[in-house]
């Protein structure tokens, strides 16, 4: 069993750009620390569909606890982009670091190991209809092969968090939109992740709804966690004092601090 | 391993939303078993009846006419230290002449003319039962017809061996069938669980986006096809004893003539076909599954 450990841990490796190491001068510090400082690198990143680039060289550093913004109109870019990030799709060009993890060189059986650390809330939610609140949301620990008790525990907990523990026995289909995307909140930060990555999660809300589900990213923001939130709504964007990342054409346009 | 418990309850399940699929992929598997084991049991029938037929054989070996009664006695303990002789019965003239005479009672005038015995001595030599090869036989057959004092040998070569050629022949085409049976079997189950598969692709996409190992998504489909094997071949052993005794309760009086007693399969001959079902099942799933999570 230790040998079988040793091996996965050696395995994974190979996509890890770098093991934690003990900097000996001062610019080996500084770089350890830029390097350790991004949760998110895109180096030249492109994605090509036939002959579009719908992703056009960016390149962009997202920090350890950054609540980010990426913005602009439809077919800007912003939703490939989070795929790009959640690997959905695989990049034409250049690299991605997430979290010290190279996704290039990741192979699809082991991808698990990325969107592990990585929440994913979509704008049509993306829940299991035939599965119950419950479930929906205990299906990313039992993925993890976390013990029934546990996952009881923390389910338990993570919807009384966002307010939906009176329906966890429900089927989404008979939820509102807002309470599915609760649900669908829950499910993303039940494993913990280091990143949400959130692709017009207010977009079918109310905006009582889609003040519930910004106050929720908001809260893991400030638990430390690291939120990228793509939205087209100007209204949720203005006046924030985020970083906003305004793609057009498949290109930044503009990085508002 | 730890969640297997969840892998058989996802497996279960998902057999009561799809009920339909799985009834189609079990139905299938219990009629070509159904199919299959006919021919199964038909030929392990068949050979029983062979066996005993072989059971029956006996080598008779003639002797030339000018042997010394010693010397017939010598040749009887030679063959009985023959590899495969189970015992050696000496038949003398007289005996063999009496015999005659007995199952010719009708004719009895003509053996009254006769002025010296035509019948030459012979020995009967019984085979053991572990022989069910031909070849041997022939082989202590040559070898007792190599012996210089025996001018003749008789065993009944020629009828079994065209019997057991034809019996051959019906194997090989019931295998064949069986083979195109079981492919076909192995296709209905694939495409049983490719369509579950397909029925529940959403539900694995986000498996997988909410970081579901490969063999997460994979396990209860395994299980699920060693479920239809299991059942399936329940359901084809069942119908196939049900079908094999309403048959032989049917000809009873025709098996009550101690040609033989037929034989269903034996308790492990059951377990193996159950287990063979159960592999045939989870391989369908290995081949549809291989299609649709290719890494």
């Amino acid at each position: 069993m230790k040998i079988f450990h040793c091996f996965k841990r050696n395995a994974f490796k190979k996509f890890y750009i770098s093991e934690p190491f003990k900097p000996v001068n001062k610019n080996i510090t500084i770089m350890y620390r830029l390097k350790n400082e991004y949760i998110i690198q895109m180096f030249h990143v492109f994605k090509r569909y036939k002959d579009v680039d719908v992703i056009n060289d960016i390149t962009l550093n997202v920090a350890r606890n950054e609540f980010m913004f990426i913005s602009g109109p439809s077919g800007a870019g912003k939703s490939t982009m989070l795929k790009l990030m959640y690997k959905g799709e695989n990049l034409s060009k250049g690299q991605i670091i997430i979290d010290n993890l190279n996704l290039v060189r990741i192979v699809k059986h082991n991808i698990h190991v990325l969107r592990r650390k990585i929440g994913i809330v979509f704008q049509d939610f993306k829940l299991i209809p035939t599965k119950s609140v419950y479930d929906n949301v205990a299906l990313v620990l039992e993925a993890k092969g976390c013990s029934r008790k546990s996952i009881k525990q923390k389910v338990e907990s993570v919807l009384t968090e966002v307010g939906m523990d009176k329906n966890m026995h429900h089927l989404p289909p008979s939820l509102s939109g807002g309470e599915q995307q609760r649900v669908a909140v829950a499910r993303a930060i039940v494993g913990e992740p280091k990143i949400i990555l959130a692709d017009e999660p207010t977009g079918s809300l109310d905006p009582e709804s889609a003040n519930i589900i910004l106050k929720l990213l908001n809260e893991f923001h400030l638990n430390g966690g690291t939120v990228i939130l793509a939205t087209h709504d100007r209204s949720i964007i203005e006046g924030t004092d985020k970083r906003i990342v305004y793609l057009n054409q498949g290109r930044i346009e503009e990085i508002i601090n | 391993m730890k969640n297997l418990g969840l892998y058989i309850n996802g497996a279960f399940q998902d057999l009561k939303s799809n009920v339909m699929l799985h009834i189609i992929s079990i139905v299938s598997i219990a009629l070509s078993l159904l199919v299959i084991g006919s021919f199964g049991l038909f030929f392990n029938n068949i050979n029983h009846v062979v066996d005993n037929w072989k059971k029956g054989i006996k080598i008779i070996a003639y002797f030339h006419r000018n042997v010394a009664e010693q010397r017939i006695l010598d040749v009887k303990t030679q063959v009985l230290l023959q590899k495969g002789v189970q015992d050696v019965t000496y038949v003398t003239k007289e005996e063999a002449l009496d015999y005659l005479k007995q199952r010719m009672q009708r004719q009895k005038g003509l053996f009254e003319n006769l002025n010296q015995n035509p019948l030459p001595a012979s020995l009967e030599i019984n085979i053991k039962t572990s022989i069910k090869n031909w070849e041997e036989i022939e082989k202590l057959a040559i070898r007792v017809e190599n012996i210089p004092e025996i001018s003749d040998v008789e065993y009944g070569k020629g009828w079994l061996d065209r019997i057991t050629a034809f019996i051959g022949l019906i194997k090989l085409t019931c295998s064949s069938i069986g083979v195109l049976l079981l492919v076909t079997t192995f296709f209905v189950i694939s495409n049983t669980i490719r369509l579950i598969f397909y029925s529940r692709r959403e539900e694995i996409e986000i498996m997988r986006l909410v970081g579901a190992t490969t063999w997460f998504i994979k396990a209860p489909f395994f299980i699920e096809g060693i479920i239809h094997g299991f059942f399936g071949g329940i359901i084809g052993l069942g119908i196939l004893y049900a079908l094999f005794t309403l048959l032989f309760s049917q000809f009873l009086p025709l098996w009550s003539l101690n040609i033989f007693q037929p034989h269903f399969f034996s308790m492990v001959q059951c377990s193996y076909i159950l287990i063979s079902c159960m592999i045939i099942g989870w391989l369908s799933c290995i081949v549809a599954l291989r299609q649709f999570l290719k890494v």
